[in-house]
């Protein structure tokens, strides 16, 4: 059968929505992005003349601005941080620096850095075909873990361009950089790509690892400049900077052509006014992508978690099913899959032959998935930075495209619907990152002891003293001070003990034992496993249900099997917390402290909810052991004469109250995703002796989110009683305090904690 | 910055064990020890041709006076953070082979112990290791770049004994390690050896005590490796110059194989036809069979298959090598056919669906005729 190619529908469809007063009824928001054409400027005159030549035959005439930008900050010997958009050519900035250099000096090297495997084979290819059109003799190789041992001498040895990850850098690289002397004395430039990814936990290694890296460099002779790019973020400069601990040019003014942009925030209708609740986020998207789909508009949907990426794809396969039964143009995409089936959809959206995609922010860092035409986002997700990246996948350099933003009934998404000048006038969010978090630096100065004996008055990062340490790790036993250098003295592999990021290492693989070859469908860390596959629980994957029947915690095994039922399950996380340290505190205005708290989290119980209604169905019980973390916390306490004016449901109400509002609001304070920051509270604190409100980095060890709620409490609680006040809802809601339970009022119990704090509030 | 950064540290601090020992000057312990060369039997007769077999063709000149045996104990597995504090080196010089430690007494002195390794170094072609291609000597050229001396390291050429004694031994001695080895074919037994596993602790409880005789069991461990490397390349070179007279036939078998990588058909074919008895027979046999297959002597080849068949030996294979030579050589499907039934009487169960697949298709072959 021939295949006939619908012509999209994109003008169309939007043409229909504008007509149809039911769907512009709960439109928060409508704005036109106009088209932008190109700006470019001349390819600079110092620039090796093969490279203009190869770019013309590949239809590239004269770079964007901003590429000739980053090639002049580089030749003054700077250092650069690009921010740009997806797809405008930020990959040139870095390859034509790169291809300059080895053309004039064959022994240049280069160190790309991608965060994952996926990103690094699709740069590999792009420069790939640029050294291809060259017709020069520049090697670019990838080396990871799945190279071969055979191959990786000859890339040791005559890699132009090396590509690989932090991970590999930290754990094989750098501990053996006598094999690569070759890199390392002529190591050129360091390209980093997705900066933003390096934030939270994973940035504290990776600026470690990076002081590593320029520690190695400096003994072998080299000083390579640096080159990063960066998604849109508040601070690119900034964190670029505390990564690498150089001075930097911003190089943002970008120059790439793009097409007419609509953004459309859609607010589902209101069904129960008393109670607050609007029809489901969920459902409405499906129905958007619906829309789309009968458009044959293309279209990417993302979801906020695997369970709703799964149901989403679910009923749109039903939709979409063609009359032999096939449902290919809608596909499932989100980080469990095996990196095969990833390879798969990204080559049918390139190829049209998938046309809805519905994903987690997996898709979110630059995959090249070619230009799509409408992007559904079900919720807010949760930064201003990461919905500008996910919108950012539909936009094409010539036509429209369209982002619709689905709100659901959180506190977050319904302040951004009522204002969404907020969303387009304020900067997106800071990506932080805490190279001096003390274990995180410890880890990497016992790696940096190991690739290189320190010198006793070395400096390391920005201590300019690391005596302590020296003599610490010396008192330890794992160094030996001869004269004046200290030298490592234990068969230990320090690097061996640190991983960079806290769940990568550890995936559980999911085993299908459905037919008799049992045979691995996908992969999780660890964390998320006692929520998602804990024994009974109905796994979704590619719309398919299994269940789970056996997990082997030790073994990181889940045995599953194809099941067809018509609940999903849901997963109880009961969290615990202990104060273990506290730095600073604050008796008045508001009694306040801030300080280290290790938070314990363990899944207990599952609820089985009905598919189409999201009904209880009842529920059973998990056995796994808990997981720990140890991290930084800002608290607050109620006064204890404030606690006896209120009856005891009372408080526990109004402090749950509170506490939901505080946990929805601060990323708005604190410029970060929602879910690095985590609420808890306890209505007898064991370490306070009173009602006690936790907010806490929900990132091991912190990176100072805590730090600013300390600073920025008052504002927050103040922002946190004008939303209670201004909210319609009779006694409490999702977009205020939470549903009331019971007959309680719980909005009126939030008010009356907030006025324990009386006059401090109001100093927000 | 970190917060509170001495009072973290002290939570980490443990109670010294002692006093760390002073640290000693700068040049590094050096002990020869020299033994007549009556007690290397066969050293001197080492040829070139041998280390070409033994090395799989590498065919540069070979003189035992330009070689260097060389050991390292390492204070752990390989890295950037690995030092080899011990170097036994053995080498002939004035009628005796000579055993030379090169110690570092302390990390001080690493530079002095390297610096007089490539004075030796500079002397010789050779070297001679146990499994120095893939530890040793990158270790050291390692070790040689962090202390500024890359200009000295010189690569010289290599014979790895570890790879050379496997080809030979692994089938009759399964494994290959240098103790092994000795007991199995050097009659050596060493007494209160110190297993190779303990000695980094070792060298750590020296550096933090000072006690210099804690150190006396690993030089001694040491030194008796770097013997050994002598005896054990004496022994492979005699082994190979008398391949058809080893008593066991793996051995043999093992031989010929070797022979036949390093391209020596001929003397290869002689060991396979010597071990073509008993239990090695089957894959003695195969294996000439496929010497003569690959050189392209078909009547050979199918000599040797007939052989088998009629003694029963290999099962299937040799019934299967027939049909294959029946088909390609003799265009002869008819007869192809029947060879494949008779092998798939007498074919394992894992090898029955190949077979089938065969058979149906020399069958349609056969039809379309």
């Amino acid at each position: 059968m021939q295949a006939t190619v619908k012509p999209s529908g994109i003008a169309a469809w939007l043409a229909a929505r504008r007509a149809d007063s039911a769907f512009m009824r709960n439109v928060a928001l409508w704005r036109v992005i106009p088209a932008r054409p190109a700006q470019t400027a001349p390819f600079p005159d110092w620039l090796h003349p093969d490279i203009p030549a190869a770019l013309h035959q590949r239809g590239v005439a004269s770079p964007y601005t901003h590429q000739r930008a980053a090639l002049d900050a580089l030749r003054l010997g700077n250092h650069i941080v690009i921010v740009t958009p997806t797809a405008s050519g930020k990959t040139l900035c870095y390859n034509l620096p790169t291809l300059d250099a080895i053309l004039r000096n064959p022994d240049a090297r280069a160190l790309y850095l991608f965060p994952t495997k996926a990103l690094g084979s699709d740069q590999v290819a792009s420069l790939y075909e640029l050294v291809q059109t060259l017709g020069a003799d520049v090697k670019t190789f990838t080396y990871d873990g799945d190279t071969p041992a055979s191959a990786r001498r000859a890339i040791r040895e005559a890699g132009h361009v090396v590509v690989t990850n932090p991970d590999m850098l930290h754990s094989n690289i750098l501990p053996n950089h006598v094999k690569w002397v070759k890199l390392f004395e002529n190591l050129r430039y360091v390209v980093i790509d997705e900066l933003h990814a390096y934030r939270g936990v994973f940035g504290s290694n990776m600026a470690n690892v990076i002081r590593r890296l320029k520690r190695l460099c400096a003994f072998y002779g080299s000083h390579p400049q640096f080159i990063c790019c960066s998604a849109t973020i508040a601070n690119p400069r900034e964190l670029a900077q505390t990564l690498l601990e150089e001075p930097f040019t911003l190089i943002s003014d970008n120059g790439a052509p793009h097409g007419e942009r609509h953004v459309i925030f859609y607010n589902p209708p209101v069904v129960n006014r008393q109670l607050g609740i609007r029809k489901g986020a969920v459902n409405e998207t499906r129905e958007i992508a619906k829309s789309l789909l009968h458009s044959n508009v293309s279209s990417i949907v993302f979801a906020k978690s695997r369970l709703q990426v799964e149901v989403l794809t679910h009923t749109l396969k039903q939709q979409a099913r063609d009359p032999l039964g096939n449902s290919g143009q809608v596909r499932g995409y989100r980080g469990g899959y095996l990196p095969s089936e990833r390879r798969d959809i990204e080559r049918g959206l390139r190829a049209g032959t998938v046309k809805t995609v519905v994903s987690t922010n997996a898709l979110e860092l630059g995959i090249d998935i070619g230009s799509i035409e409408s992007c559904v986002l079900c919720g807010y997700p949760g930064t201003i930075a990461s919905t500008w990246q996910q919108a950012g996948r539909a936009g094409r350099r010539s036509g429209s495209s369209v982002t619709v933003m689905v709100a659901t009934s959180s506190p977050l998404d319904q302040y951004l619907m009522a204002h969404p000048e907020y969303f387009f006038d304020s900067s997106p969010e800071n990506a932080l990152a805490q190279p001096d978090n003390f274990h995180v630096l410890i880890n990497h100065f016992k790696c940096a002891a190991y690739e290189l004996p320190f010198k006793a008055d070395e400096r390391y990062g920005d201590l300019d003293d690391t005596s302590d340490l020296l003599d610490t790790l010396t008192g330890n036993g794992f160094l030996r001070r001869v004269n004046d250098r200290f030298h490592w003295m234990s068969e230990e592999l320090p690097s061996a003990e640190v991983h960079l990021r806290v769940a990568g290492e550890e995936n559980f693989v999911i085993i299908d034992k459905t037919k008799p070859d049992p045979r691995v469908i996908g992969e999780m860390d660890r964390f998320t496993v006692p929520m998602l596959l804990h024994e009974h629980a109905i796994y979704l994957h590619e719309g398919r249900q299994y269940q789970v029947e056996k997990l082997d915690f030790p073994n990181k095994k889940a045995f599953v099997r194809q099941v067809d039922v018509d609940y999903y399950t849901d997963a109880d996380m009961a969290t615990q917390l202990r104060v273990i340290d506290e730095f600073e505190h604050d008796a008045s205005p508001l009694p306040r402290s801030f300080g280290e708290v290790v938070v314990s989290s363990m899944v207990t119980i599952f609820k089985k909810m009905k598919l189409d209604t999201h009904e209880n169905l009842g529920h059973g019980f998990v056995d796994l052991p808990e997981t720990q973390m140890q991290t930084t916390a800002c608290w607050i306490t109620l006064p204890e004469e404030r606690c006896a004016m209120l009856s005891k449901d009372r408080l526990q109400n109004g402090m749950l109250g509170v506490a939901h509002l505080l946990g929805s609001l601060a990323p708005l304070y604190l410029m970060c995703a929602r879910s690095d920051i985590a609420v808890h509270y306890h209505s007898r604190d064991p370490f306070t002796q009173l009602p006690t409100i936790y907010l806490y980095d929900a990132i091991p060890g912190g990176v100072g989110l805590s730090d600013k709620v300390y600073l920025l409490l008052g504002a927050l609680l103040a922002h946190a009683r004008d939303v209670i006040m201004a909210c319609p809802c009779d006694s409490g809601c999702p977009s205020c305090v939470g549903p009331a339970p019971g007959d309680q009022d719980a909005k009126s119990a939030a008010l009356d904690v907030l006025a324990a704090w009386g006059g401090a509030v109001a100093r927000g | 910055m970190i917060r509170n950064l001495k009072g973290k540290l002290q939570a980490l601090a443990q109670p010294p064990l002692a006093e760390p020992a002073p640290v000693v000057e700068e040049a590094c312990f050096v002990r020869d020890s020299a033994e007549p060369l009556s007690s290397y039997p066969g050293l001197l007769d080492v040829t070139a041709e041998s280390v070409r077999v033994m090395t799989l063709g590498d065919s540069r000149p070979f003189d035992i006076d330009r070689t260097l045996f060389l050991d390292t104990e390492t204070t752990g597995l390989a890295g950037s953070g690995t030092v080899a504090f011990l170097i036994s080196v053995g080498f002939i010089e004035g009628g005796k082979f000579v055993t030379r430690l090169l110690l570092m007494r302390d990390y001080s002195q690493e530079y002095n112990q390297l610096s007089l390794l490539a004075d030796l170094m500079d002397g010789m072609d050779w070297i001679v290791t146990f499994n120095g291609k893939s530890f040793d000597v990158p270790l050291l050229r390692g070790r040689f770049i962090m202390q500024g001396l890359r200009r000295r390291w010189r690569e010289l050429n290599h014979i790895d004994l570890l790879h050379a004694s496997r080809r030979v031994w692994k089938p009759r001695l399964v494994s290959c390690t240098l103790q092994r080895l000795e007991s199995e074919l050097l009659g050596v037994t060493r007494v209160d050896d110190l297993p190779g596993a303990d000695v980094p602790a070792r060298f750590f409880e020296y550096l933090k005590t000072g006690r210099f005789g804690l150190l006396e069991d690993v030089m001694r461990h040491n030194t008796q490796d770097a013997r050994t490397l002598a005896r054990l390349l004496a022994k492979l070179s005699r082994t190979y110059g008398q391949a058809e007279e080893q008593t066991d036939m793996l051995d043999v078998l093992a031989l010929g194989r070797s022979l036949y990588r390093a391209g020596e058909i001929e003397r290869a074919r002689r060991c396979f036809s010597v071990a073509s008895v008993g239990a090695t027979a089957g894959m003695a046999r195969v294996a000439l069979a496929e010497s003569y297959r690959r050189g392209g002597s078909w009547e050979q080849a199918r000599g040797v298959y007939e052989r088998m068949a009629e003694y029963g030996e290999g099962g299937a294979f040799p019934y299967v090598a027939l049909a294959v030579l029946a088909e390609r050589r003799e265009r002869n499907p008819g007869k192809a056919l029947l060879l494949t039934r008779e092998a798939m009487r007498r074919a394992r169960d894992d090898e029955l669906p190949g077979l089938e697949k065969r058979r149906e298709r020399l069958q349609r072959k056969l039809d379309m005729r």
